[in-house]
């Protein structure tokens, strides 16, 4: 059993390629490949070059893997960032027929013909052409492929507030937790790593005689015992106003069964933010230093003391910086022959220097050009050594070409960023937020410094900071990667540049640099650098690329949580759903509402259904629930000022006990919304208005009442939910509701309180069908049996229940407009032949607008017609109005409906100059249906036009 | 996870809310401020706006109180728009975090605290009663909608 700083001796078995291998709890996939000898482990994206283990975390570019099986397959995982479990299940993505044998690797010989915007090119000359290049650019170039199942694991939301939020767990991260939890701050702390302790776990320092994975637990065990939350495999996704978060936690690796949830999205506001995130090694840069075998110095490092795992047999380490000196030690350590350090530096010194010259072979001002295979891994380098060029054999290059502070959440909250040639590395500047960035990513290298309070033994000492690798320059031929999992080379991005795409935006999407799930963790600085060099610019003149979120990839499934299946959207449930259920309702959606659409009876289709049961409320009687409606109770002695304001229609003479149709404005003039508006008492109002319209009516009533009028003293209530709605309508409705209550009914228009079944109702004498009808208002908690005693009512007297489709058809027949439909939300009231029953002396919300000279002058405004199919042909809503076929369109049909009380067919639209055009025939036009209708325009009023039968 | 309707539930509107004697001789009960409850005979009082309480409880009669309110205020049934969710054990807080976003763990946030506030998408008022137990009052139409996802949550409805 190998041992390691973040490994059991507990041995776990798993498959790659469907091969058997084993490996150690603790260890990621990558780390137990490796152990296992398995060096292949990917294809690149566009090229299909052979690929290995790269990187020993998150920033892992190449080695991209899929995990899982089935429905709980998940694509593109880094091998780095998966930690092994018992049946891992993993495979080779984007390769055909195999990861050795990979078809697609022909890309790579013909990548002459495929360079940087070949892509964009392939759109010159006729669009048909793109159709048959894009079959082939599909399949030839990509990553893993998504599950075809429905996932299976349940995701959760998850909010949180602190006082201190940090983000790494790292030495610094540790420290400042502890310091907030133990100061009686609420603080969390979260690390995308299984294991606390970041770079501890890869160092060989100690920390109060400690090692640093073993400090590193007691820290954690510290915060907590002061407090304080640690969220392990959770990871800092981005970061907005206000110090507002989201994190992603891993409650299991990716393909792995578990019991409860599979991930949380947290959501976390904090007073203070501590950005401790860490720095990423960067490669350097020269040909072939793709291949399997060259890897960050700091991931050898990893594998050697997290894991106990020794990357090659033969290693050179390639750097130009100290810190790089530490895995030649580290891999030494484990028996591995270090051929030679290449430090592309003229006269590095120090401690660590020294001691490395001490056991190791160190040239200076050295490189390696040229990475040369055997098969699909590394077997020697090309090196350079001052001016004279090199072979040595080696089956591991480990490099490092300085480190990139990870910035993009202190970028992402507003901070500036600070550019340090020195390090050739941007570094924290100024932020916005109450946040600061510590530790590797504020450009600490030394853990003496970072933990003052310590003592911190470090065998080799303190280096000194990174410094960037040398700038390629074509020395030898050859792909030299700078963005390793969008296959992006220094030579793409000088063709970038030579094709006129200079700005590093568009270097970035002509190259695809910084893409895909990387984000440009490892290549952004390196390419920047590579970009100012081709232009003759210092760096931060190259520019830089927008810091967006995600940085690390979320699953789809994170971002929708809980909300799946039924639960995408909330649904709004009617208090008499069940009943309705009962009662065989078919369901629509009315916005968030959820609508009895008809109910139908066996055999039959939903328009047979709605047309019969409109015809039952135009010969009998008819129960439809219209608790959806909005309502408010307004009460108050300056409760009739806030409905004369809202209320278009004369207010002040309503008598107490009866109510009116109303319409209500916007400010430009426009119909809002309309109901009716009843008066209970004195001084309290009810208005009903349109159910999609609720919300906005509230606002529009705060508004009115708080900012227009003024502190008012009236109260308004949303009562929309307190009372269910249910409308009997039809010729026997008054006999019928005269038994229910045991009492004569209101007047049309009228109001009184009664008692149906034993419950306390409200009735309102209101039609929106053209036949005599009342609404009986209920407290929804209480509305069951008054329901039932309607229903059996109705079905006593030859009626029953009817849906949204039967209302619709009834009120199309009368010329009732509906909320979003006539009422668009650009039409005047006299659009819509309402304008007479507008209060002649103004005062309400809208008035003035309506005097303005383009809502007095009619010409030319679309107006409300009625339209009836010449040849009794269904009518196609949204058709636009046409004189023939092709012509402009001089308006629209907004509602369709069949005639219920003869043959035919009808609708409502908008039309221009529709009042002048009454008895011409135009043709409702829908070519995306392909149905043209003749149509005959008249006045929107089909059925009772004297208003007989639904007075008294 | 005990669901109820709201039962008896008046809206209580005060045109100044800060006139602390009006709202004592008619409730009998000092008003709670902002973000607060307090428990009288008659019932419960929550603090839900700036001029806006919920009057909790069957023992506040709306007739009597509306008369003695006079041109003060109004009161207003609201009942049956709002079913009653009692979330009782200590976990209510992990419940109503994973609904949305709210500081339920915030120390302050104990017995006789009340939010409003969108939990599921759902504008609800919180009320908590006892370090073990909470209110939820969840609009009626969004009842179902917020019941099944605290149960897919491991919630479990019970009958009391």
């Amino acid at each position: 059993m190998r041992t390691g700083s973040g490994i059991a001796a507990v041995p776990v078995a798993f498959t790659f390629d469907g091969r058997a291998y084993v490996g150690q709890a603790g260890d990621t996939l990558a780390a137990a490949l490796i152990a296992n000898g398995v060096k292949l482990v990917a294809r690149s994206f566009k090229l299909h070059r052979p690929r290995g283990i790269m990187a020993a975390g998150v920033e892992e570019a190449s080695a991209l893997v899929t995990v899982g099986e089935g429905a709980r397959t998940e694509p593109n995982v880094r091998a780095s960032d998966v930690f092994l479990y018992p049946g891992l299940v993993a495979r080779s993505q984007n390769v055909w027929p195999s990861l050795r044998f990979d078809v697609g690797a022909v890309n790579s010989l013909a990548a002459a013909l495929i360079p940087a915007g070949f892509y964009y090119k392939t759109f010159f000359g006729p669009p048909s052409r793109w159709m048959l290049y894009e079959r082939f650019i599909r399949r030839a170039a990509g990553l893993g492929q998504p599950p075809r199942q429905p996932d299976p694991d349940s995701y959760g939301h998850r909010s949180a507030f602190c006082d201190v939020l940090v983000v790494g767990g790292g030495p610094a991260g540790l420290a400042a937790a502890l310091a907030g939890a133990e100061a009686g701050k609420r603080v969390i702390l979260i690390e995308q790593d299984q294991a606390p302790g970041g770079s501890l776990l890869c160092e060989n320092a100690t920390i109060d005689g400690l090692t640093g994975a073993e400090w590193a637990r007691q820290m954690v065990a510290r915060i907590v015992a002061a407090g304080g939350q640690v969220l392990l495999r959770t990871t800092a996704a981005g970061y907005w106003d206000d110090n507002f978060l989201i994190a992603v936690e891993r409650r299991v690796e990716p393909g792995q069964r578990g019991d409860g949830l599979a991930q949380v999205l947290w959501k976390l506001r904090a007073g203070e933010v501590v950005l401790a995130t860490g720095a990423i090694e960067r490669p350097l840069v020269f040909v072939n230093n793709d291949l399997p075998g060259v890897m960050l110095a700091g991931a050898a490092r990893a594998l050697a003391l997290r894991h106990g795992v020794a990357p090659g047999q033969r290693a050179v380490i390639a750097t130009s910086h100290d810190e790089a000196y530490r895995t030649a030690f580290a891999l030494a350590d484990l028996g591995v022959t270090i051929v030679a350090i290449l430090d592309s530096r003229a006269a590095p010194s120090g401690p660590i220097i020294d001691a490395a010259r001490a056991r190791f072979v160190v040239h200076v001002d050295a490189r390696p050009l040229r990475a040369i295979a055997r098969g699909m891994a590394l077997a020697g380098l090309e090196v350079q050594i001052s001016s004279a060029r090199q072979r040595l054999d080696t089956d591991c290059l480990t490099m490092s070409g300085g480190t990139s502070p990870v910035l993009h959440l202190h970028r992402q909250a507003g901070g500036a960023l600070d550019y340090d040639a020195g390090r050739g590395a941007f570094l924290p500047g100024p932020g916005r937020q109450r946040h600061v960035t510590i530790g590797a990513a504020a450009g600490a290298h030394d853990l003496a410094a970072i933990l003052p309070g310590a003592s911190v033994v470090d065998p080799l000492g303190a280096g000194t900071p990174a410094a960037p690798g040398p700038i390629w320059r074509d020395e030898v031929p050859g792909k030299a990667f700078v963005d390793f999992q969008n296959d992006v080379t220094t030579a793409d991005l000088a063709l970038a540049q030579r094709e006129g795409y200079v700005s590093v935006e568009h270097t970035k999407r002509y190259t695809t640099l910084g893409m895909g799930t990387d984000q440009g963790k490892t290549g952004a600085m390196v390419a920047l650098a590579q970009i100012a060099d081709l232009r003759g610019v210092p760096l931060p003149d190259a520019g830089l690329t927008t810091f967006r979120p995600p940085y690390t990839p979320i699953t789809m499934g994170a971002f929708a949580g809980p909300m799946t299946g039924d639960h995408a959207a909330p649904i709004r449930r009617l208090a008499l759903a069940a009943a309705h259920d009962a009662l065989g309702a078919l369901w629509v959606p009315a916005g968030a509402w959820m609508r009895p659409r008809a109910y139908p009876l066996a055999g039959e289709s939903v328009g047979q259904a709605s047309l019969r049961e409109a015809k039952m409320v135009r010969a009998s009687a008819g129960v439809v629930d219209v608790s959806s409606l909005a309502k408010f109770e307004i009460t108050g002695p300056d409760a009739g000022v806030l409905v004369a304001a809202i209320c278009a229609t004369p207010v002040a003479k309503l008598a107490t006990g009866r109510g009116r149709y109303t319409i209500m404005l916007r400010e430009d003039g426009m119909v809002m919304d309309d109901g009716t508006l009843w008066r209970l008492a004195d001084d309290r109002w009810l208005i009903t208005s349109s159910t999609g319209g609720a919300a906005r009516m509230a606002r529009h009533l705060t508004y009115v009442g708080e900012v227009l009028l003024g502190p008012l003293r009236a109260a308004v209530v949303d009562v929309g939910e307190h009372w269910a709605g249910l409308a009997l309508a039809g010729p026997r409705a008054v006999d019928l509701l005269a038994r229910l209550i045991g009492a004569p009914v209101p007047v049309h228009m009228g109001l009184v309180d009664a008692m149906i079944a034993g419950v306390p109702v409200r009735v309102l004498a209101a039609s929106y069908s053209g036949e005599r009808a009342f609404e009986v208002h209920v407290p929804g908690h209480r509305a069951w049996p008054v329901f039932d005693a309607l229903v059996d009512a109705v079905h006593a007297a030859g009626g029953g229940a009817y849906g949204l489709d039967a209302m619709d058809h009834l009120r199309v027949e009368k010329g009732h407009v509906v909320i979003g439909a006539e009422a668009d939300g650009r039409v005047t009231p006299a659009d819509l032949g309402l304008g007479g029953m507008l209060r002649k002396a103004g005062g309400f919300v809208g008035w003035q607008a309506l005097t303005r000279p383009a809502l007095v002058d009619p010409a030319g405004r679309r107006q409300l017609v009625g339209l009836t199919a010449v040849d009794d042909a269904a009518i196609a809503e949204g058709a636009m109005l046409v004189e023939r076929e092709g012509s402009e369109p001089l308006g629209h049909v907004t509602t369709s409906a069949p005639r219920v009380s003869e043959k035919g067919a009808i609708a409502l639209g908008l039309l221009s100059d529709g009042a002048a055009r009454h008895g011409e025939v135009l043709l409702a036009w829908s070519p995306t249906r392909r149905s043209k209708v003749p149509v005959r325009v008249g006045a929107p009023l089909f059925y009772d036009t004297a208003g007989a039968r639904y007075r008294d | 996870m005990i669901v109820s309707p709201a039962r008896a539930l008046l809206a209580l509107d005060l045109w100044d809310g800060g006139n602390n004697a009006a709202a004592l001789s008619v409730l009998g009960l000092e008003l709670p401020g902002p973000g607060c409850a307090v428990i009288g005979v008659a019932g419960s009082v929550l603090r839900l706006g700036p001029r806006r309480w919920w009057l909790d409880g069957a023992g506040f009669d709306a007739g009597v109180l509306a008369a003695q309110l006079d041109e003060s205020g109004a009161v207003t049934p609201v009942e049956g728009g709002w079913v009653r969710v009692v979330l009782q054990g200590t976990q209510w807080r992990d419940l109503v975090m994973e609904s949305g976003l709210i500081d339920a763990e915030d120390p302050a946030f104990g017995a006789g605290s009340v939010a409003v506030s969108l939990l599921c998408h759902a504008r609800c008022v919180v009320h908590v009663r006892a370090p073990d137990r909470c209110e939820v009052f969840v609009p009626a139409s969004y009842a179902d909608h917020c019941l099944s996802h605290w149960q897919g949550l491991g919630w479990q409805q019970v009958t009391p």
